[in-house]
């Protein structure tokens, strides 16, 4: 009876959040047994000065700030734990938490809400994508699971999400900027895994809190470090994890490692560098830390440290010298952050600094064709954020971003490597033999001041927002190295101001219709700033973006139907004349639009079943030049239809996807011609990007088995089969040496991983 | 930890036969060159290897067939279209239409003058206005192409132009220009095969050139901006009407001072005359062939 009691005061007490305020969204919840998935009730949750309790089928609802929030779970019967979830104004966010009883002995709890609150919108929190197949048990993999994201190839780590290109779309760390989400050779994330609380996808249309993007956003969360479990241990064949957690006082610290040794375990049996010439074998590590600290006044401190590695050398041996390949890469980076954020009964303030250092090294020979490119970053920035509530149908956010990076790089070799978005590639071909050579530096500083007001009607919402950016873009070279004449700069300011607005129509309980509008801008790339291979002087790329849908939901069930349209323009693309100007092989006379509609229909926890079915119907095109005609975006997938679904029972868990894409523009070979200089063929093509790849269809099956270990301690075996049909799906298209023959280099077959976790 | 070593146990197995499947899709096509099975240009000989623009060239090209050399004479044509610095082809696309072609004749070989205006066509000149130069290949050269058609087969040629460095500090500039040595075409020695062997049997090839075939040159390093002396790559690339080499070609590097390679050729099964060809080719465009025939029994 203690438990009924103490519900029964927590919802009288909280009775007073019983109706939706304005500025505010509704965190609809069901908490259940993770054992036996049943409703618990007199369970306390408390958000702020929020505070609420769930009935007997374990159901709750608390009307809290838009914003992210923290749920408190608390009851003398089970595992303290806490949960995160992002409230969106006017909106209800529906998530079940699955909790550990006392006398079943557990662990922390985990969130399964994945209901949009924006169109395309998509919240994934880290157990529930742990479990989807294809990520090997890793969290941010996901990403590549989700409504909106292109399939990838094999191997990849681009992100290609509604037609835009990987450059397009940003990546943020609990709103700090990572230069990757992937490890290279994209088998596991680069932003760790055992500390990660959720995954928060944005096609398009993003608030003002985000900028630098003309595509979408990606943000990852770090997790409550006393959410995550107290240890844990895994290990694959891929690699090998640990995490631990601790508590002093109202201060809890978790940090974890790991490391990769996939080539070692490889190279048992054969040399990785003989054994499969077309699947990098690269060696990764990452390390995360995290502290987190609540104090008094509604004080919350948190700080984290995250970092990454990755080297890969590969040689693709060849009958003819002339044509080996030998690379050697080398990529690095850390963040550091740290927050301070202070919650209000009439909204929030937050602050953060963070800093970094980015290193990257790509040695490249073709024969006697060298590409070699160095990059060293310091990156540093700062987010101050105030939400204030006006009254009873207003709520006002600002914000300060500052985004800094000083770059200092380095490139030999060809102008032609890497390949760019638009060029004609013909996957093998050798590289262009005309080199040259360039060392310089490059600074973006981005300070950008952001508003945001929420208004809310009896059946309608609505967010108007702004946000201004100052640029300063430098480059240390204006005009290439001359003999020994000093080197000369260009500095240039940019100011823009990005309207973006977002209506809502309540039609029914269940029914919303909604749009969403805005201007987006990102500077250039400062590897595009060399007066060599780039041009010094390129500014800012422009996107323009708009969503109308409708979403449907009902109890666990919803429905989403979005169309959506992404202009860009003032893209940097390659000066395709055959003396372009000095200093300015790159231009900013690129354009591309997007068009596409996605239906998603979304399942959260129903009888333990999670999951999500969606096909996108998108056209991405490009023009790279003012007056050129357009052509298919290189990485444009005219369908692409994806079913992941994970079932929960007992100790159980299993997992289901399905994928289906059409294949990736190619540019044709219509004939070739011999190289007398090298002895080579080299082909000749057709119309650019005119044919594509086969389909892509693969399927994937996920299994776990959980099982106790006595003392707390929890032990789970998984299984992962990918490609179960064992389908060859093509990759690229390949030549014989002549080109008078092509094939398919065909992607993964059927592949099994098992992996072990133990935890307490 | 059984649990663990059996799961990594099946991981790593699984794994092992991923990485087979990997590396056998790259056998699925042919990336050999070295058995001539249809008409195919072996090389495009340009006498001399390197000249200013303007200066008289003289070409010739081995187009090989199944059964020897192809006896109908090619077409030949010089280039005139420059190619885009962001083409990763040697020359540019346009060479393949029929426009921007200068016709110099069809026979086994021609003669002709170099376009006057190479070095602002294909190399680091350019005309009044602020425009980008052109990028020298990795030995610093440029080159007029050369196109030729015979035997339904497309060949290019490239001959080494003599240009200035215009990028280059005043004194690199007049210092490359009085000691920079145009290239010259490397020869081979005499090399020696038995005029039969048994189907089926190992021959050693041994190919060899004088020491002087790897000439030194002087190279404009444009990352330290200063002139260095450079001696050429070699590279041998092997030819037969049938049977089998080990590998396309065999290379010697600027550092090594080899002067010699060898491979070893496996006769056909069937009995019959083979034709084998030698192409030897140095770093900065020069090349030059020797032909063998064995007989097999």
């Amino acid at each position: 009876m203690t438990r009924w009691l103490v519900a029964l005061l927590v919802v009288i007490a909280g009775a007073r959040v019983a109706h939706a305020q304005v500025g505010t969204g509704t965190v609809h919840g069901t908490i259940v047994d993770r054992a036996t998935t049943a409703g618990v009730g007199g369970v306390v949750i408390t958000a702020g000065d929020q505070i609420a309790a769930s009935d007997d089928t374990g159901s709750f609802e608390l009307v809290l700030p838009a914003g992210p929030a923290v749920l408190q779970l608390t009851a003398d019967f089970i595992q303290p734990a806490t949960a995160k979830v992002a409230v969106h104004a006017g909106q209800t966010a529906t998530l079940t938490i699955e909790v550990d009883q006392k006398e079943g002995g557990g662990e922390t709890i985990h969130v399964e809400g994945i209901a949009p609150s924006a169109a395309g919108e998509i919240t994934i929190d880290a157990a529930t994508a742990r479990a989807v197949p294809g990520g090997g048990g890793d969290a941010a993999k996901v990403v590549q699971s989700l409504p909106a994201v292109a399939r990838p190839s094999a191997g990849s780590t681009d992100i290609v999400i509604w037609g835009a290109a990987p450059n397009e779309t940003r990546v943020f760390v609990d709103g700090v900027p990572v230069p990757a989400l992937y490890h290279v050779g994209g088998y596991r994330s680069a932003v760790g895994n055992d500390l990660i609380g959720d995954i928060h996808l944005t096609p398009a249309a993003f608030g003002v809190d985000r900028g630098g993007a003309i595509g979408g956003v990606i943000d990852i969360g770090i997790a409550d470090p006393a959410s995550v479990p107290a240890w844990r241990v895994q290990a694959d064949v891929l690699d090998a994890s640990v995490e631990g957690r601790a508590t002093t006082g109202a201060w809890t610290v978790a940090a974890a490692v790991r490391y990769s040794y996939l080539d070692r375990a490889i190279a048992l049996v054969e040399d990785p560098k003989q054994l499969a010439p077309n699947a990098p074998l690269p060696k990764w590590s990452d390390a995360q830390v995290a502290l987190r600290g609540v104090l008094g006044g509604g004080i919350t401190i948190t700080a984290w440290a995250i970092g990454s590695i990755d080297t890969l050398d590969r040689i693709l041996e060849s009958s003819d010298p002339a044509s080996e390949t030998d690379e050697h890469v080398d990529q690095r980076f850390a963040r550091a952050q740290l927050t301070i954020r202070r919650d209000r009964a009439d909204g929030y303030d937050s602050a953060t600094v963070w800093a970094g250092r980015d290193a990257n090294l790509d040695d490249f020979q073709f024969g006697l064709i060298p590409a070699d490119r160095t990059q060293h970053d310091w990156v540093a920035g700062g987010r101050a954020v105030q939400q204030q509530r006006l009254g009873d149908r207003a709520t006002l956010t600002t914000g300060l971003d500052v985004d800094g990076e000083l770059a200092t790089l380095a490139r030999d070799g060809s102008i032609s490597i890497p390949a760019r978005e638009g060029d004609i590639y013909i996957f093998g071909q050798p590289p262009g033999d005309d080199v040259n050579s360039d060392a310089w530096d490059a600074t973006t500083l981005d300070t950008a001041g952001h508003a945001a007001l929420d208004l809310r009607g009896a059946w309608w919402s609505a967010t108007l927002g702004v946000r201004a950016d100052a640029w300063l873009l430098t480059a240390s070279r204006d005009v290439p190295r001359l003999g020994k004449l000093p080197p000369v700069g260009s500095q240039d300011t940019y100011f823009d101001e990005d309207p973006r607005l977002s209506v809502q129509i309540h039609a029914t309980d269940d029914l919303t219709l909604r749009a969403d509008a805005g201007q987006y801008h990102q500077a250039r790339d400062v590897a595009d700033t060399s007066a060599v291979f780039g041009s010094p002087e390129l500014g800012l790329e422009q996107g323009e973006h708009a969503i109308v849908g409708a979403q449907w939901r009902r109890g666990a069930a919803g429905l989403e139907v979005a169309a959506y349209g992404r202009l860009l323009s003032d893209l940097v693309a390659r000066d395709p004349a055959v003396t372009p100007p000095l200093a300015h092989v790159l231009t900013q006379d690129g354009s591309g639009h997007v068009a596409g509609v996605q239906v998603t229909a979304r399942v959260v926890h129903w009888r333990g079943l999670s999951g999500w079915l969606s096909y996108n119907l998108s056209r991405s095109v490009r023009q790279d030049t003012p007056d050129g005609s357009d052509r298919y975006f290189d990485h444009d997938q005219t369908h692409g239809l994806i079913a992941v679904g994970g079932w929960e029972h007992g100790p159980w868990t299993l997992g289901g996807r399905v994928r289906y894409a059409t294949g990736e523009p190619r540019t044709p070979v219509i004939g070739a011609f011999f190289d007398g200089a090298t002895g080579r063929f080299e082909p000749i093509v057709g119309a650019q990007n005119s044919e594509r790849l086969p389909a892509f269809f693969a399927a994937d099956v996920r299994a776990e088995r959980r099982f106790p270990l006595g003392d707390g301690v929890k032990g789970a075996v998984y299984v992962e089969v990918q490609n179960l049909t064992n389908r060859a799906n093509a990759e690229e298209i390949i030549y014989n040496a002549d080109f008078t023959q092509k094939g398919y280099l065909t992607s993964l077959p059927l592949l099994a991983i098992a992996g072990l976790r133990v935890e307490r | 930890m059984t649990r663990l070593a059996l799961a990594l146990s099946l991981s790593l197995s699984l794994s092992l036969s991923l990485s087979l499947s990997l590396s056998a899709c790259d056998s699925a096509l042919d990336q050999r060159l070295d058995i001539i099975d249809e008409p195919r240009v072996l090389a495009v000989i340009s006498d001399p290897a390197e000249a200013k623009p303007g200066a008289q060239v003289t070409y010739s090209a081995l187009i090989a067939t199944p059964t020897g050399p192809l006896a109908a004479p090619p077409t030949w044509d010089f280039c005139l279209a420059p190619k885009p610095p962001t083409e990763d082809d040697a020359v540019s696309q346009a060479c393949f239409g029929d426009h921007d072609l200068a016709a110099l004749g069809t026979a086994p070989t021609v003669t002709g003058t170099l376009p006057a205006k190479g070095c602002s066509l294909f190399g680091p000149d350019t005309p009044p206005g602020g425009f980008r130069p052109r990028d020298p290949d990795s030995t610093g050269g440029f080159y007029q192409p050369v196109r030729l058609d015979g035997g339904g087969v497309v060949g290019i040629g490239l001959t080494r132009i003599t240009c200035d460095l215009p990028d280059a500090p005043g004194d690199l500039a007049h210092d490359y220009q009085l000691n920079y040595v145009a290239n010259a075409n490397p020869t081979l020695l005499p090399t020696s095969v038995p005029a039969t062997v048994a189907a089926g049997s190992a021959v050693t090839i041994a190919a060899a050139w004088p020491a002087t075939a790897a000439e030194s040159y002087l190279f404009f390093d444009p990352g330290h901006q200063t002139l260095t002396t450079r001696r050429e790559a070699m590279k041998l690339s092997w030819y037969a009407t049938a049977g089998a080499f080990p590998v396309d070609a065999t290379a010697v590097g600027e550092d090594d001072p080899t002067t010699s390679v060898s491979t070893t050729w496996t006769a056909p099964a069937q009995p019959g005359s083979v034709v084998l060809w030698l192409v030897l080719r140095d770093s900065r465009g020069g090349a030059t062939i020797q032909q063998l025939s064995i007989t097999v029994q």
